[in-house]
């Protein structure tokens, strides 16, 4: 492998990985401060890239398109969250997996029911076409823009947990609840926050694959999967987890394909058996 | 799912004497010996119950509804149209599904003739079960190789394509358009690997050469670690040839122009179809210029399509012609032509089944015959995809009539019914 080529496979593993970030930090804090193992997330993530290309379609905007989306998709989390999930919390974890199981073949279907089982994706303004040259790696100009705005989302969300008013009842969530309740905290309006930001988030990363990849009824279990085999590897409820977790898995991709072209996918797997094997709990686990 | 299209039975009373009135001429009607028109006629009125089972979920959900609506359109159009009631199923295009809702079609719902689903695993799942009960399957769209060879069946007819004859025909096309030199590519799996495999051997035979060539894993969403291998082969090729199909497909030519090796004149060459109406949108300008191989050409210029064309814009206006909708109404018109074989009697499947074995027809696809083996033979066409005012075409350029040959020299061997020569 020359230079270049593992200089473009790191830049583009980050990539992929940043963007595997926005969708399973979601996942895992919801997991981590409320205990719902949210197997709909991956659905927030296809009606986002749903909703997105509907947009992009009518207005031809893509800033539109990635502000709108997000909002009906966190609108969507919030009623789902209000309606069903809230009716779950403090019930074991299987409860509010079935009920979300259950919710993400509803979505399946009305995906199908609405757009019909084509594959589309989003087409890309002319200003995000061609590439930007850093230092001798031809780099697409999206997928530079999708590494540095997933980054500065991903720090923006930081700095929320960690900075901000909302974000301390949230990482006090993780380690006791009751305790939190104890200081006069509604901890279940911190929940609907917290479900309303990450469904958000979901959708974000939805437009944003959609708009380098197929858009269809089915990519909802693989991106699930993806998330999945993140917070196994990063630990559950962690959102450094869930970072570090990504980027491995971004990079095994990058790599894999590149020295096991027919193994490339074996790689995830095989990282993800080591750190079960040697770290049960994941890398970064917070529960 | 189960829907049901088609006159509904009304329900008559009947007086004693009516009742008695009937059976004495209809005993007078057996014992005159006039039976045998009563009942000639009673068959040209005859409900025609056809079972469609087809691939509304799963990864060809995109094809059954379509198919479907062909199916349907060729028999609204046709002398059938009062007499026909469909089945439709699901085969969720699971193998044990497919097999179960097959028999269920047959054995509760009564149907006289099955169209199967789109998937080759599904047909080499149901086609024993149901030649062993002497029932008819007409499969609408793919094929499995073997079911035109060793396991071939009077009862099974496939009047879609195999992997074989949509790939062989592509390798001299390549060397004339594009060059001699290749790149293999495709999805690593089965059908993947066969048409590479294929297409090599071919290209080989008249003077290709391989540059280079990898096969990514089923459901690879990011090329970009495997394009650097394109652009580093140690010639540069001609062309990119190779099969990917739905997600795959759009990621793939996606990101050959996002990477740059569109502009670069790398052409990617794909085949069974792989390029439909309906997927390329999901493409976008990224795949204008590519080409693949089919059967059937959506918007052709000839009479049949023209006419086809119509009838679809009247009946669906607002869904674009589609390969799977001309399979749905090519199927349609075949059974259409093998129940005047019959002279509408679907009930005679011995007199279908050596209807459909030499049946030839007109269809929006061209001239279509059946081959010895129960597999058609087909025009076959090189398509580039072309946009013009906004909309995507396909440029075709006939191949010639291409069926699955089979024999011992091939690994699906010799169907016991005869062999096509290719």
């Amino acid at each position: 492998m020359t230079l270049s080529s593992f200089l473009t496979n790191l830049l583009y593993g980050i990539t992929i990985g940043s963007a595997y970030t926005l969708i399973a930090s979601g996942l895992s804090i919801v997991f981590g401060v409320m205990g719902v193992l949210n197997f709909a997330h991956g659905s927030f993530v296809m009606l986002g890239a749903y909703t997105g290309m509907t947009i992009m379609n009518l207005t031809g905007n893509f800033w539109l398109s990635l502000t709108l989306a997000p909002l009906a998709i966190a609108l969507l989390g919030g009623i789902v969250e209000k309606s069903m999930v809230s009716r779950l919390y403090g019930k074991d974890i299987p409860s509010t997996l079935f009920l979300t199981f259950g919710l993400s073949m509803v979505f399946s279907n009305a995906v199908l029911l609405i757009w019909g089982g084509s594959h589309y994706s989003i087409q890309l303004p002319a200003y995000f076409k061609g590439f930007i040259n850093l230092g001798g790696i031809y780099y697409p100009k999206f997928r530079l823009f999708v590494l540095i705005f997933s980054c500065v989302l991903v720090a923006v969300l930081w700095l929320f947990l960690s900075r901000s008013r909302w974000g301390l009842p949230i990482r006090a969530g993780l380690f006791d609840l009751e305790t939190v309740e104890a200081f006069g905290i509604d901890i279940y309006k911190v929940f609907s926050v917290l479900f309303i930001i990450c469904s958000g988030l979901a959708a974000v990363a939805g437009v944003i694959i959609g708009s380098m990849r197929s858009i269809n009824p089915m990519m909802d279990l693989d991106l699930i999967t993806i998330a999945l085999i993140v917070i196994v590897i990063g630990g559950l409820g962690s959102f450094k987890g869930a970072l570090v977790g990504s980027l491995v898995l971004g990079l095994a991709e990058a790599f894999g394909a590149q020295a096991m072209p027919g193994f490339a996918k074996f790689t995830t797997w095989v990282i993800m058996a080591l750190v079960l094997l040697l770290r049960p709990k994941g890398l970064f686990s917070e529960r | 799912m189960n829907k049901e299209n088609g006159p509904k039975e009304e329900k008559r009373l009947i007086s004693r004497r009516d009742f008695i009135k009937t059976v004495g001429i209809g005993g007078g009607v057996l014992a005159t010996g006039l039976s045998g028109p009563f009942f000639h006629a009673r068959a040209a009125q005859q409900e025609i119950r056809i079972g469609h089972l087809t691939n509304l979920s799963g990864v060809f959900a995109i094809g059954g509804p379509l198919l479907d609506k062909g199916l349907k359109l060729a028999f609204a159009q046709s002398k059938y149209r009062d007499r026909v009631k469909f089945f439709v199923e699901d085969s969720q295009t699971k193998a044990d599904v497919s097999v179960q809702k097959a028999l269920k079609l047959y054995e509760k719902d009564n149907v006289h003739i099955l169209v199967g689903p789109i998937g080759g695993h599904e047909s080499a799942a149901i086609s024993p079960v149901l030649s062993a009960k002497k029932r008819l399957l007409v499969e609408a769209y793919g094929a499995n190789s073997f079911l035109v060879g060793k396991d071939c069946s009077p009862y099974t007819f496939m009047l879609g394509h195999t992997t074989y004859n949509l790939t062989v025909p592509m390798a001299p096309w390549f060397l004339k358009t594009l060059g001699n030199k290749v790149f293999l590519v495709g999805a690593d799996y089965t059908t993947g690997r066969d048409i590479a495999r294929f297409f090599k051997d071919a290209f080989q035979k008249v003077g290709g050469k391989v540059v280079g060539e990898f096969y990514s894993p089923l459901g690879t969403a990011e090329f970009a670690p495997y394009l650097s291998q394109i652009r580093n082969a140690k010639e540069k090729p001609n062309g990119i040839f190779g099969f990917y199909a739905g997600p795959d497909l759009v990621s793939f030519v996606r990101q050959l122009d996002e990477f740059g090796l569109k502009k670069d004149g790398y052409v990617y060459v794909s085949t069974i179809g792989a390029f439909s109406m309906t997927m390329l949108p999901a493409m976008g300008d990224a795949c204008v210029g590519y080409y693949d191989c089919f059967h059937s050409v959506p918007y052709i210029d000839t009479p049949q399509s023209k006419a086809f064309t119509a009838a679809w814009q009247k009946a669906h206006p607002n869904e674009v012609v589609d390969e799977f909708a001309i399979m749905g109404f090519d199927t349609g018109v075949c059974l259409i032509k093998a129940l005047d074989a019959v002279k509408g009697d679907p009930t005679n499947t011995e007199g279908l089944v050596a209807a459909l074995h030499t049946i030839e027809y007109e269809s929006p696809r061209g001239k279509i015959k059946m081959g010895t083996n129960n597999g058609t033979i087909v025009p076959m066409y090189a398509r580039k995809i072309t946009k013009k005012d906004g909309q995507f075409r396909h440029e075709a350029t006939f191949l010639g009539d291409y069926g699955t040959p089979c024999g011992t020299q091939y690994e699906w061997g010799a169907c016991k019914l005869g062999c096509p020569s290719g």
